[in-house]
């Protein structure tokens, strides 16, 4: 068990060198650092006049989130459809009830607009 | 470390070019030994051509700072003297430019500390200590003005997308700019919404006959940086060649031209520029096709030059994507003068 350890040391030590040893030679062998004129994006000789931060639509992400919310509905359904023709009726009141608790989100994602497409 | 006198990777060079200057660098893509590259990142050697437009100077200063240690930079008299600064102006010809930069290139980098130091001085242009007056350190990510700059804000647009709009002015040193231009765009996603092109204040030199179609000459120099531009670097060292080795008539071997214009059509250049740029009817592959004609076809009258503003040439780039603006502008013959645009 020690060998594990040491071995597992091993790896993480050389690891940590391997990594933070190039870095610091590089620093201490630059000779001229990063200065401000050497820093501004290259537009063609003029600076930046405003942020380049740009944001985009992420239109799939209220899709996605519904998808993955009634995938995992459809989860519990499996086991239940295979043992759903013994149980009965009892068994469909049941799933009934579980879908009608979900189905609150599907009215509460209706009211806020998901389903509309623009 | 041994160096040795014949470098055997090409030298990368970016060449800031006056308008009087811009022609002979395209010669140099010709060359194997230099690389005529896109930016000041990726250079060595900063190569100033020509004389550059006074309100220019500063913009010329700042690209030199942006070029990567250990660097230095060389100034050719093409056409004027070019303006002052750590080079040493050489008036040679495109032999003797080439050795002066293979020379320079190898005197940097076997002796690092002879590297140029920058020509601006080393001030972070806004600085942020806490709440500003400009709401900098209190706003968010919701506009404001950050470190003294503007946030980008939504606007509407064609598509119904409301992105947000990226201002930039891009400048006169850029490689896929004609020279001395300024593109001044307001960019959504990368559709331009507005586009303005500027000149330089000073007055330039004048052409002296702007209605005068080009020569061969000029046309291959053209070429040769448009296929540059479009990422055919193989066809725009042969275009240069070309240029090179036009005679004194100007006249040229024309199975070299008629190869050249096969590879290009193989390439299918053209194709892309379908329905980019256009102009009173014509767009950009039409244009470059009167070019290729009239190169090998001397004879041929082509159709007659259009006029138009730089102001209408901006109204037309808007709605375009930036990398069809900028294939426009390429092909668009630029007159010497202040607003004039003649095309093809």
């Amino acid at each position: 068990m020690l060998s594990a350890f040491l071995a597992g040391l091993a790896v993480a030590s050389m690891a940590f060198v391997l990594t933070v040893a190039p870095v610091a030679l590089a620093r201490r062998r630059d000779p001229w650092g990063s200065t401000a004129p050497n820093r501004v994006p290259f537009l063609g000789g003029f600076e930046p006049e405003t942020h380049a931060w740009s944001r985009f639509h992420v239109r799939y992400y209220p899709m996605t989130l519904l998808f993955i919310a009634f995938e995992m509905e459809m989860m519990f359904m499996y086991p239940w459809a295979v043992v759903y023709v013994e149980e009965g009726a009892k068994a469909l009141m049941e799933m009934g009830m579980f879908l009608s608790i979900l189905s609150v989100g599907i009215l509460y994602a209706y009211r806020e607009g998901a389903f509309r497409w623009q | 470390m041994a160096v040795s006198n014949r470098s055997s990777a090409p030298v990368p060079v970016f060449a800031s070019c006056g308008v009087d200057g811009w022609g002979p660098v395209q010669d140099l893509r010709a060359r194997s030994e230099i690389e005529l590259v896109s930016t000041p990142r990726h250079a060595s050697v900063l190569l100033v051509a020509g004389p550059i437009a006074s309100d220019h100077h500063e913009a010329l200063d700042r690209v030199h700072d942006q070029v990567p240690h250990p660097r230095t930079s060389v100034a050719w008299a093409c056409g004027g003297a070019p303006p002052s600064g750590p080079w040493t102006p050489h008036e040679t010809d495109l032999d003797g430019l080439v050795q002066v930069l293979i020379d320079a290139h190898l005197h940097v980098v076997s002796d690092p500390a002879s590297s140029e130091p920058d020509r601006l001085p080393d001030v972070v242009p806004n600085e942020w200590r806490g709440v500003g007056p400009f709401g900098q350190g209190g706003e968010g990510m919701m506009g404001g003005v950050p470190y003294g700059r503007p946030m980008a804000m939504t606007g509407d647009d064609r598509d119904g997308l409301a992105l947000d709009q990226l201002h930039l002015r891009l400048g006169p040193f850029l490689d896929a700019l004609p020279p001395g231009l300024v593109l001044d765009v307001t960019l959504q996603g990368e559709v331009l919404q507005h586009a303005e092109l500027h000149r330089s204040g000073a007055e330039g030199p004048t052409d002296s006959d702007p209605s005068a179609p080009p020569g061969h000459r000029s046309t291959l120099r053209q070429l040769s940086w448009a296929l540059h531009l479009a990422g055919l670097d193989g066809l725009a060292a042969q275009a240069a060649r070309l240029s090179v080795g036009l005679t004194e008539s100007g006249q040229t071997d024309n199975a070299d031209l008629a190869r050249l214009r096969r590879r290009i059509r193989r390439r299918g250049w053209l194709w892309t520029l379908r329905g980019v740029g256009a102009l009173d009817g014509r767009d950009a592959a039409d244009r470059w096709r009167s070019r290729l004609d009239s190169l090998t076809t001397p004879d041929l009258g082509g159709p007659a030059d259009l006029r138009c503003a730089l102001d209408d040439l901006g109204r037309a780039l808007a709605g375009a994507t930036l990398t069809d603006a900028v294939a426009a502008i390429a092909s668009v013959r630029l007159a010497h003068g202040h607003a004039a645009v003649v095309a093809p």
